[in-house]
């Protein structure tokens, strides 16, 4: 049984226009999402801005009304009671936020930060015994005790992002949705970041739902992935086959544009490039419905889905 | 070959609570002509102060600079304001992280094209028209009319971008510092652009400085690179010489932090630290020893010297013989 399910997944924001404010149509940040992720799995989610693959984190996490479309947890259906404050799956499931400088609260301190949301959802504790869980949790993502008592704007960009995710492991969640959490780091601090979570996603088996434009990060860290274009997904499948094997256009378009470290390889980088760009230009109707639109995702091989017509 | 720009001993220091602090600290650099040269770093080191020292964007108040800036021989830190907006945007042209920011949101594009050739060349009103909308074709915008009756907030972010790119080279500037030019943008935008700049430059036979923290990126891109850390640069060699034989531990921390799928392990590499803040710079000594502290004082210099690896390849302190990353 998969520890979560979408299906269908629908996100329509409506437009208001004319002097009634009546809805004259809808923008559809995320049209028709389906996929599952084991626990202990990382799944990533790439596209581009406007993707809708921030959507899709948050509706997950119930930031965001869900429009249409169900939403298993542990094979239970929770599509309804997302949004409800005290409902168990809220402890089940954490966010990382991209923005380590608006996302932990200027006014208080580290102990506090860490230590609400076991305030909010996890057993009563004495003050002591709540140190205590603070000091563990800032252990495992490297911090020493000593800073508990220190506010956000004493950490650099790195070690606020590990009390993000000191924050986000706190009720032992079984899933965290991790939406951009590296792209704000210098690349040394990256890899640091990265490093403590896989750590902690062999320690606790954690699922990862890892929202990234980055796709040497996301290779780098995930065993499955799924593509979004224009609020769908065009590929899903394993790393592996997608980079291996990317079929769609977009995906193609997506895996050249990467610059290469290697300067040797730069003549043949750009002729591979231009050639995609050629083909992306000449057969686009054969991968988009005429209004735009990314096809039904179909099944290349069982690790392997590509939207097709 | 020829230089275009010759840096001598440039130092530029910003003003913290009444104290001066070095952020850039003493680089010596050129640049030839008809060349793509990277600068390359994380955040706080140094590589944006270096490229507003040379078109003098820094205020004045809180900023000192000593040194030389050589433009084709002419010092550029020694011109008065007024010569120094003829070569803002007539010698150099800049583009910008954000071209949002960067662009004026109450003006028409047309009209923010238009106002840097009032500025550096002498066409009549028609002209100006007819040169700002062939700019905006040569820079690959699909609908040039229509673009040059737009405003910044109408344009998608890589059309943004491609709008700061034909003001930047409307005067055909010689040389071209790209200050990030490519980081806000997605990667499929951020190939085009960099195709752009490339196809450009070599169409102009210019210079381009490009600023950037990604290895990616220069791998692409450049000619020659500079490694800098702490206000200095740690690592100066072409392009082939420094991916294929980086020297310098910093340069070679950073690439090994990159996440590659060639790697079997799942740990990355990272640097121990931070870049540190200004006023806590070390002064002294090799700057980037306290983040490799399992390498010992005596393999460090006391005063950091340049070493030649091969022609055009330099390294900073003799540090990067007995480097060894500790597992």
């Amino acid at each position: 049984m998969p520890l979560l399910e979408v299906k269908n997944l629908k996100v329509h924001y409506p437009i208001r226009g004319g002097i009634l404010g009546r809805i004259q149509s809808y923008v559809k940040a995320v049209d028709d999402v389906s996929f599952s992720m084991d626990s202990g799995e990382t799944l990533g989610l790439i596209g581009e801005s406007g993707s809708g693959k921030s959507t899709t984190g948050k509706a997950i996490l119930g930031l965001t009304h869900i429009t249409d479309g169900q939403i298993f947890f542990d094979g239970k259906d929770i599509t309804n009671s997302v949004k409800k404050n005290r409902s168990p799956y809220r402890k089940s499931v954490q966010m990382i936020f991209q923005d380590v400088y608006s996302s932990l609260n200027p006014r208080k301190r580290v102990l506090d930060i860490i230590a609400e949301p076991i305030r909010n959802f996890g057993e009563k504790m004495t003050k002591a015994e709540e140190e205590k869980a603070v000091d563990e949790l800032l252990a495992i993502v490297g911090m020493s005790p000593s800073v508990k008592i220190k506010y956000p704007f004493e950490f650099s960009g790195g070690q606020r992002q590990r009390i993000g995710l000191a924050r986000a492991i706190a009720l032992k969640p079984k899933l965290i949705v991790a939406d951009e959490p590296v792209s704000a780091l210098d690349l040394s601090i990256q890899a640091q970041v990265l490093n403590y979570l896989v750590e902690i996603q062999e320690e606790l088996n954690l699922a990862y739902l890892f929202v990234s434009h980055d796709l040497g990060v996301v290779k780098h860290m995930c065993k499955n992935l799924a593509i979004m274009h224009n609020a769908r997904f065009v590929e899903y499948g394993s790393s592996d086959e997608i980079y291996n094997n990317p079929t769609h256009i977009y995906t193609r378009r997506l895996i050249t544009a990467i610059p290469d470290i290697d300067p040797e390889k730069r003549a043949e980088n750009a002729k591979r490039r231009s050639d995609v760009a050629d083909e992306y230009a000449a057969q686009r109707s054969n991968y988009y419905a005429e209004d735009g639109k990314v096809y039904d995702l179909k099944q290349l091989n069982p690790d392997h889905y590509v939207a097709m017509p | 070959m020829d230089k275009l720009l010759e840096i001598k001993n440039l130092t530029t220091s910003f003003r913290i609570r009444g104290q001066y602090y070095a952020a850039v600290d003493g680089v010596d650099l050129h640049i030839n002509k008809n060349e793509i040269f990277a600068v390359v770093g994380e955040s706080g080191c140094g590589k944006s102060a270096m490229a507003v020292s040379i078109v003098g964007l820094h205020n004045p108040v809180f900023t000192r600079i000593s040194g030389e800036i050589l433009l084709n021989g002419r010092d550029l830190l020694t011109l008065k304001e007024n010569e120094l907006n003829k070569v803002r945007g007539g010698n150099i042209g800049m583009i910008f992280q954000d071209p949002l920011s960067a662009l004026n949101p109450l003006m028409k594009i047309g009209a923010q094209i238009e106002e840097s050739l009032t500025y550096h060349t002498i066409l009549t009103k028609k002209e100006k028209k007819e040169k700002a909308l062939e700019l905006l074709m040569d820079v690959g915008i699909v609908d040039p009319p229509r673009t040059y009756d737009s405003y910044p907030h109408e344009l998608s972010g890589g059309m943004r971008q491609r709008v700061m790119i034909a003001i930047a080279i409307s005067a055909k500037p010689e040389l071209l510092i790209a200050d990030e030019p490519t980081t806000a943008l997605d990667v499929t935008i951020q190939a085009q652009i960099l195709d752009l700049l490339k196809k450009l430059q070599k169409e102009s036979q210019s210079s381009i400085i490009m600023i950037t923290h990604d290895l990616g990126v220069v791998a692409e891109m450049a000619d020659r690179v500079a490694v800098m850390y702490a206000g200095q640069i740690v690592e100066i060699a072409t392009v082939h010489q420094l991916f294929q034989n980086p020297q310098h531990p910093y340069t070679r921390s950073l690439l090994s932090a990159m996440p590659n799928a060639e790697r079997k392990t799942k740990k990355l590499h990272y640097i121990e630290g931070i870049v540190p803040p200004l006023q806590d710079m070390l002064r002294t000594g090799c700057r980037f020893s306290p983040r490799i502290p399992w390498i010992g004082d005596e393999h460090h210099e006391e005063t950091p010297e340049y070493h030649e690896i091969s022609p055009g390849h330099m390294v900073l302190c003799s540090c990067y013989r007995d480097f060894k990353f500790n597992s």
